[in-house]
């Protein structure tokens, strides 16, 4: 038997699924699973390619390599700052800029000066944080230090000075940086090395399936989230549904809309029975419907801003639909089979098609290829629950 | 309140082609929606609001004076396409628009 690490969810039968915060993931911080929201980053030198000043000061620190782009800085009565012209960015564009930081011995001061250019020619200042702006606190371990600025209208470059104080004097301290990123965004996110494209930032945790997520948005801690308006994830077709005993998980949070579908799985010609879909009433009431035969909840079975974790259960021996709140049986029925063609079949999260867009959060969602049991169902339920404070 | 700093503008689909999709949430023409008849679409974007005209002064490394810039109060942020011929909506308020039968088919 192998080992698995991370959650113990059930493995037997997955043939998709995706997981926003397997492992510990935000704005900062990459997961095997969840690299980060999409983002290319306009640094592309590297910090030991950087001249060094001492800001003003007659004495320069000292700047080893550690590893490409990752340096360690030492001050004795000094000041080290590097510098780096970003040319080709876009007047009046929101950019974020962002490095990672370690604090060695000493007390942690870093500050961002940040300059608008036209081409190679200075323009004006922009911002010189201090450190408490760039989020740095007095800590062991790495940090990221960020600053969300927006460019001048008579800028198309920006200088930037990854500077070890936040003012002009010296210091005696020793820290470390790597990973410098600017990106045209509001907020950071996790580093990257020129582009994280759309299809790069989830990943199935079958690694079977690219996730192209450039239908849906992001918030400011990075997570994808589904406004309600127009966002929505395709996964593509073929999902061997087509007369067939399936699961589907999913972990949602739902804003309270008036009818809003968090999966689907459509069969392009349409017809009876080939266009399945799970949504949410505005009164609560949870429908897993395979259009049009579907099993219906109570009223009230889903509260707007709870989290809750849902499981659909379909078993073609028996014609049995069963649904799952929390690990508990919900509502069943014998609808189904879904009579679509898969290969004609294209799945979505957070719409049904180009309607119902879903107003909320799907952190996680599954996908097996038989009826999982009610103890399996049980088993994912307690690998989320605490996670999510179900 | 989630999407406080988001907008939506609506605007005519014949305008599609005047959107730089590197300043909105929408990645293409093809990702966007459109209105029951096809005449409108929408994109999104975030925007900063300064509510107060503020000024900071920095010492220039440049040239070693101080130098103060003023912020005016205004939304920041908007993409080229933004006009004021088109309505910016919020988010409650862009979700009452795509409920009405104009934006959304009904279906049982």
């Amino acid at each position: 038997m192998g080992i698995h690490r991370g959650l113990n969810i059930v493995r037997d039968g997955l043939l998709f699924g995706y997981d926003t915060g397997y492992g510990v993931a935000d704005n900062s911080t990459a997961t095997r699973f969840y690299p980060g929201e999409p983002t290319t980053n306009l640094v592309t030198t590297n910090l030991e390619t950087l001249g060094t000043d001492g800001s003003g000061q007659s004495s320069v620190g000292t700047r080893t390599t550690i590893a490409p782009n990752h340096v360690r800085i030492v001050d004795v009565t000094s000041n080290t700052r590097q510098s780096h012209l970003i040319q080709g960015l876009t007047a009046s564009t929101t950019y974020t800029v962002s490095i990672q930081f370690k604090k060695v011995t000493g007390t942690p001061t870093f500050r961002f000066q940040i300059q608008g250019y036209n081409n190679s020619s200075y323009v004006s200042t922009i911002k010189f944080t201090n450190t408490a702006e760039t989020g740095l606190l007095d800590i062991d371990g790495w940090q990221t230090a960020k600053w969300t600025f927006t460019l001048p209208s008579n800028c198309n470059a920006a200088r930037i000075w990854w500077q070890d104080g936040a003012d002009y004097t010296t210091y005696t301290h020793t820290f470390e940086l790597k990973n410098p990123q600017l990106e045209a965004k509001g907020h950071v996110t996790p580093y990257v090395s020129g582009t994280r494209s759309s299809t790069q930032s989830l990943i199935d945790l079958k690694r079977t399936r690219n996730i192209n997520i450039s239908g849906a948005s992001f918030d400011s801690t990075g997570q994808p989230n589904f406004d309600g308006t127009d966002d929505v994830v395709s996964l593509g077709t073929n999902f061997g549904f087509e007369n067939n005993s399936f699961s589907i998980e999913s972990i949602i949070k739902w804003d309270g809309g008036s009818e809003d579908t968090f999966f689907s799985y459509k069969d392009s010609t349409g017809g009876t029975q080939k266009d399945i879909h799970w949504r949410i009433y505005s009164s609560g009431q949870l429908r897993f419907d395979f259009y049009s035969d579907s099993i219906n909840s109570a009223t009230s079975s889903i509260i707007a801003d709870e989290w809750v974790h849902l499981v659909v259960t379909y078993d073609l021996g028996s014609d049995s639909c069963i649904c799952y709140k929390n690990g508990e049986v919900l509502m069943s029925g014998s609808s189904g089979p879904f009579l679509g063609n898969d290969a004609n079949s294209t799945a979505y999260i957070g719409a049904w098609g180009n309607i119902q867009y879903f107003g909320g959060e799907i952190p996680a969602l599954k996908i097996y290829n038989s009826a999982i049991t009610a103890g399996e169902v049980k088993q994912n339920f307690n690998a989320y629950k605490n996670r999510f404070n179900i | 309140m989630r999407f406080k700093n988001r907008r939506w503008l609506v605007m005519p689909t014949d305008k599609i082609d005047d959107i730089d999709f590197n300043q909105v949430h929408e990645s293409n023409a093809e990702s966007l929606r459109k209105s029951i008849d096809g005449t409108l679409t929408f994109v999104k974007y975030e925007v900063k609001v300064v509510d107060e005209t503020y000024t900071e002064t920095y010492e220039d490394i440049e040239t070693g004076e101080e130098v103060s810039y003023t912020t005016e109060a205004g939304t920041y942020g908007r993409p080229d396409i933004y006009s004021e011929d088109y309505t910016e909506y919020n988010h409650s308020e862009i979700l009452e628009l795509l409920g009405t039968e104009e934006w959304t088919e009904q279906i049982d």
